[in-house]
């Protein structure tokens, strides 16, 4: 069933992608919209974490929070989302320089974040970066390349969906790709830098713990592992080392 | 202030007194356990040990014994008739029966005798009774202090002097610690408050205290509360104007981002993206160094400077490599070192880059890097036109600016030095601006080094 959602979804050429964005500065989230639109984009716009909450419910193909909002924060919201939905790929509008949101942000399972005030060129980036991963890969593959294997877990590339011990592993889009890049070349050094460009589309800023945090959420996520733990090369970047069954 | 003046009046009392009633009680004990023999005890013991031996049938023995010492004695019984007397007693007793004492009460125990006084040079009279109450008399000379001859290992000699002077090493042990324990804690808080722990308060146990201590402890909180409260609504207002001049910034990068969209690029529009740009990071540089000041969340961990520095060079190659400015780097070796990789690694690629915009056209920035036992020297020289001698103090401040020629082009927003000098600072290091002498600005960063064994 997923599948076929997800055909319709992606599966249909030139889709007009549908973008939840939720604001509390009406004018800004007002040129937002205009901006979105202008690029193509379908995009709902809401001014609070309730109606931001009540909106994601129905279909969309992105959700991008402020984490200030009122009656509801962005955290909040996202958590809520979070419970029943770990799909729907969510970047959040933090405050710069507010490290603790951001990391709480990613942690809570956002996909991506931008400090505000933000370029919108750069948003547009982000998102165009993320709605390009949630893209099926070349679909005459669809037999065993679409399966990847690593120790105990194991990723069908074709449906995005993981497991581990044969017991499905609930991941969000980008910890998906993470973890899909680290076990493509599974007991190798990748990059932080690596990482950054692949998967969130930019270059690794100086205070850009991002990654970390995903990395940390997969840690988590990959602890019931008996075979598999990334590892951190200190400055350098991540492995993910599989231990071979004696 | 009179408090702790009588307070130490009464510790250095109470000290004076453990030492006189401490001493007094352990010679006392020492007496009575016979582990030290005084003067007037002497004969008293002496006495004993020959009842004793003549008791054992040892008298012969102990007689020789005390003999080569110079001593000489005689024991008598209840009637005065002699049962043992020393050769050289002989004479004397013969000559003066009337020294001897009168017979004594048969109640009298053993341990409360009475002693006669001598003639000359250390002669007594001991009436000493044995377990079943019969009397005796003993009858000592010496030519010697008795107590001296008596078998006593030297190191009781001592033992008084040893007691008394453990005693007072006690005595003012306790009004040390009394003293400097509050002190202590005081420059405990003190120095956490200097580091920056703004929420570090004196200690209630010591801040209680009814004494001058204790009201320097009060004076202290009352004094971190102000500058913490007054720091904090600084940081807040810093925080509100930052968050307040955003909210309109980022509506004007997205108009004009629309404007382009709908009317093609134009430079105006250009201009309004790289003037808001710059504001916008200008904003973000003095919530940094806000945040640097007020609440540090630095992560120390032994790092290894040379990646860092080969990481910051690379970094600033890459951003100039269409030019013809270099970068030369001499590392020496350089142990680990404790510090927050993002935050170190941002203070060094400050400078680097600001060296790198100054250093003339076709010519390098140098990079060096060299430890001594105890700390570690990092400097970066560039080969431009320097910085005025009055100006080089200034230079960490921030938005200083030593010529308006030196800003106009850079992007730079004159807080970068600052916010270099501050990190540094928080690794307990120092840097510091020179000029060279074939011209240019030498740069250098001084960084404690771990110890060993902490690695």
């Amino acid at each position: 069933m997923a599948d076929a959602l997800f055909d319709r979804l992606i599966g249909v050429p030139m889709t007009q992608h549908h973008l939840l964005l939720a604001d509390d500065d009406t004018v800004l989230a007002e040129l937002l919209a205009e901006y979105l639109q202008g690029e193509g984009f379908k995009v709902t716009l809401v001014h609070n974490g309730e109606d931001a909450l009540a909106a994601s419910k129905s279909l969309k193909d992105m959700i991008i929070l402020d984490i200030m909002m009122p009656k509801m924060d962005g955290l909040e919201v996202l958590k809520a989302i979070r419970q029943h939905d770990t799909d729907t790929p969510v970047i959040m509008l933090t405050a710069r320089g507010d490290d603790i949101d951001r990391i709480l942000g990613l942690e809570l399972g956002a996909d991506d974040y931008m400090p505000k005030p933000c370029n919108p060129r750069e948003l547009l980036a982000r998102i165009k970066a993320i709605l390009r991963r949630a893209q099926p890969h070349e679909k005459v593959s669809h037999t065993l390349s679409d399966q990847l294997m690593a120790g105990d877990l194991h990723m069908n590339l074709h449906n995005r969906q993981a497991s581990l011990k044969d017991q499905a592993l609930v991941l969000t889009q980008t910890e998906f790709d993470i973890l899909q890049l680290l076990a493509k070349s599974a007991d190798t050094l990748i990059t932080k830098q690596t990482l950054s460009e692949e998967i969130l589309g930019r270059k690794l800023g100086a205070y850009d713990r991002s990654i970390d945090v995903h990395i940390s959420n997969l840690r988590r996520k990959l602890s019931d592992s008996d075979l598999l733990s990334i590892q951190t090369v200190r400055g350098s970047g991540y492995l993910l080392k599989i231990q071979r069954m004696s | 202030m009179t408090r702790l003046f009588l307070k130490i009046v009464g510790l250095l009392l109470l000290a004076n007194f453990l030492v006189v009633a401490g001493g007094y009680g352990l010679i006392k004990w020492l007496e009575r356990e016979q582990l030290l023999i005084s003067p007037h005890q002497a004969p008293q013991i002496l006495a004993e040990h020959v009842l004793d031996a003549w008791e054992s049938g040892d008298i012969h023995h102990y007689a020789h014994t005390l003999g080569e010492h110079g001593t000489a004695f005689a024991l008598l019984d209840e009637d005065r008739e002699p049962l043992f007397v020393m050769p050289a007693l002989r004479r004397f007793l013969k000559k003066r029966p009337a020294l001897l004492p009168p017979p004594v009460p048969r109640h009298h125990q053993r341990g409360h005798d009475h002693k006669h006084r001598m003639i000359k040079r250390a002669q007594f009279t001991i009436t000493i009774s044995n377990t079943h109450g019969d009397l005796f008399y003993v009858i000592t000379r010496s030519r010697h202090p008795l107590h001296s001859l008596l078998p006593q290992p030297t190191w009781r000699r001592y033992v008084p002097w040893v007691a008394v002077a453990l005693t007072m090493i006690l005595a003012s042990s306790l009004i040390s610690f009394y003293i400097t324990r509050p002190i202590r804690s005081l420059r405990h808080t003190t120095q956490s408050f200097g580091q920056w722990d703004l929420s570090a308060r004196v200690e209630p146990k010591v801040a209680e205290r009814q004494d001058a201590i204790g009201e320097l402890g009060r004076d202290f909180n009352r004094m971190a509360q102000r500058l913490d409260d007054t720091l904090r609504s600084q940081h807040q207002l810093l925080r509100d104007i930052s968050h307040e001049l955003r909210s309109p910034l980022a509506r004007i990068q997205v108009a004009s981002t629309l404007a382009e969209q709908k009317a093609g690029a134009s430079s105006e529009l250009q201009r309004i993206d790289l003037e808001t740009q710059r504001l916008d990071s200008l904003i973000e540089a003095i919530l940094r160094l806000t945040r640097l000041n007020d609440m540090p969340d630095l992560v120390f961990e032994s790092l290894d400077m040379t990646h860092l520095i080969q990481e910051v060079a690379r970094d600033a190659r890459y951003e100039y490599q269409n030019t013809d400015k270099k970068i030369a780097l001499d590392l020496g070796m350089i142990p680990n070192i404790s510090a927050d990789y993002e935050h170190l690694s941002s203070a060094l690629e400050n400078i680097v880059r600001n060296a790198m915009y100054y250093t003339s056209d076709a010519s390098t920035v140098h990079i060096s890097a060299h430890a001594t036992d105890t700390r570690l020297e990092i400097s970066v020289t560039d080969a431009g036109p320097g910085v005025p001698e009055e100006d080089l103090q200034r230079l960490f401040e921030p938005f200083f600016r030593s010529d308006t020629s030196r800003n106009e082009k850079t992007g730079s927003n004159g807080v970068g030095l600052a916010i270099t000098h501050r990190i540094i600072e928080l690794h307990a290091g120092q840097v510091a601006a020179r000029n060279a002498k074939a011209g240019g600005l030498i740069i250098t960063i001084h960084l404690p080094l771990l110890r060993k064994g902490n690695e």
